[in-house]
């Protein structure tokens, strides 16, 4: 599983994320420039300019028409993939830390951070396709059609429920809650994570019935997206930054890493910039990957479960394929399970 | 005796694992149906046949038995 390297930023990376056919690949960094590369073979196709700071959060439509990004600029832009061209531009009075489309791609949640005099925010606005050939794209609504205000603990990330029913947050105290996606109420709040240590990625499932959170305590945990019951707990050695789930193999993969303000010695950081591959049902860590320099900032897996790709504090990107072993693993009951 | 010990420990694991295996696969079975009506109950299209086809071949091979017995 030879990887390749994509070096196009200069600065951490935040978020990657495969399109829904997987073909192509999308980073964004403090760097505040947003790239684009081909998945299969790492070719850099191009980049997205606009920003004035770090760009923390990036999602394309399930159609791969619109891209949606926020940045530490307190803008929310939607880009037209194919050109280039920013379409659309949201302010905010804060940096915007999330944004994600809903599965059918007619809604757009951003996360609002918090700030004096302002309190984290998730917003939802309703997203045109234009005339359907990539034409009147900028035709954009101006105002978000929900606004969810967390009054409590502010929402560090977030997420859509299956059907694009309910919004899933998780928040800076360790708790994820689950919110109505129409009115906005909020419906169930459970302390996922200990208390006061922030969540910092959640990954849906492929049919959004359970997602992953990914927390500063060191574990990740598996949430029932209908009641928020948790089913599944993986406990790594590391403040964890993301956690993917892989179709195809009830794997998961999980990223992290004492960030290097946080820590006063490199010992301390040592061989804690691994991938790390747990079985999803049984909770055991099964395989790691090596190979970046710092903390892992951000895991995609290939929507077809073929790869994965993970995004470091050292600004690269490594895109890895998975070899024969991968697919064969199974466990013995597992083997039993599918001869029955 | 020793071996004895390992092989009842062994058994424990392997006894263990069968029925986190199963619980999950019920859960997820469940999920599926759940959802199923709800999508139904509301009218959305399926959201294509890709993402039945990224399912685990456990599950693939739960859902043809549960469309039999149907």
């Amino acid at each position: 599983m030879r990887p390749i390297l994509l070096k196009g930023h200069e600065r951490s990376l935040n978020q990657i994320k495969y399109n829904r056919d997987g073909d192509l690949l999308f980073s964004v960094a403090k760097d505040k420039v947003l790239c684009v590369w081909f998945a299969a073979n790492g070719e850099r196709l191009g980049t997205y300019q606009g920003h004035q700071g770090a760009v923390w959060t990036l999602d394309v439509s399930p159609n791969t028409v619109l891209l949606a990004t926020g940045s530490a600029d307190n803008e929310v832009r939607l880009w037209n993939v194919k050109t280039g061209e920013c379409v659309k531009v949201w302010d905010f009075p804060t940096a915007v830390k999330r944004v994600e489309f809903s599965p059918d791609g007619s809604r757009l949640l951003a996360v609002t951070e918090k700030r004096m005099g302002y309190l984290g925010t998730i917003v939802v606005f309703d997203i045109c396709y234009g005339d359907g050939e990539g034409g009147d794209l900028n035709d954009q609504n101006d105002e978000p059609s929900l606004r969810i205000t967390c009054e409590e603990s502010k929402a560090t990330v977030a997420g859509w429920g299956y059907l694009g029913q309910y919004i899933i947050a998780g928040h800076e105290d360790g708790s994820v809650s689950q919110y109505d996606a129409k009115e906005g109420e909020q419906l169930e709040n459970v302390q996922a994570h200990e208390f006061d240590y922030q969540i910092n990625d959640i990954q849906f499932s492929s049919d959004r019935t359970y997602f992953i959170t990914a927390s500063k305590d060191k574990t990740a945990k598996i949430l029932s997206t209908r009641n928020l019951a948790i089913l599944k707990s993986f406990p790594s050695d590391t403040p964890l930054n993301t956690a993917a789930l892989t179709p195809k193999k009830d794997y998961v993969i999980l990223g992290g890493g004492q960030a290097a303000m946080d820590v006063t010695t490199t010992s301390a950081r040592q061989g804690k910039f691994e991938a790390r591959f747990y079985h999803r049902i049984f909770e055991d860590e099964i395989g790691r990957v090596k190979g970046h320099f710092g903390p892992l900032n951000t895991i995609a897996v290939h929507p077809a479960g073929t790869g994965y790709a993970s995004g470091g504090e050292d600004g690269y990107i490594r895109v890895h394929h998975f070899d024969k072993p991968y697919f064969d693993f199974m466990y013995e009951v597992e083997r039993e399970q599918m001869r029955r | 005796e020793d071996k004895y010990a390992v092989d009842i420990a062994n058994t424990a694991v392997v006894e263990k694992r069968k029925r986190v295996l199963n619980e999950w696969l019920a859960w997820v079975r469940k999920e599926k149906e759940l959802l199923e009506e709800e999508r139904q109950a509301l009218g959305i299209p399926e959201e294509g046949g890709e993402a039945d086809r990224l399912k685990t071949a456990v599950t693939a091979l739960d859902s043809k038995a549960d469309a039999v017995v149907e």
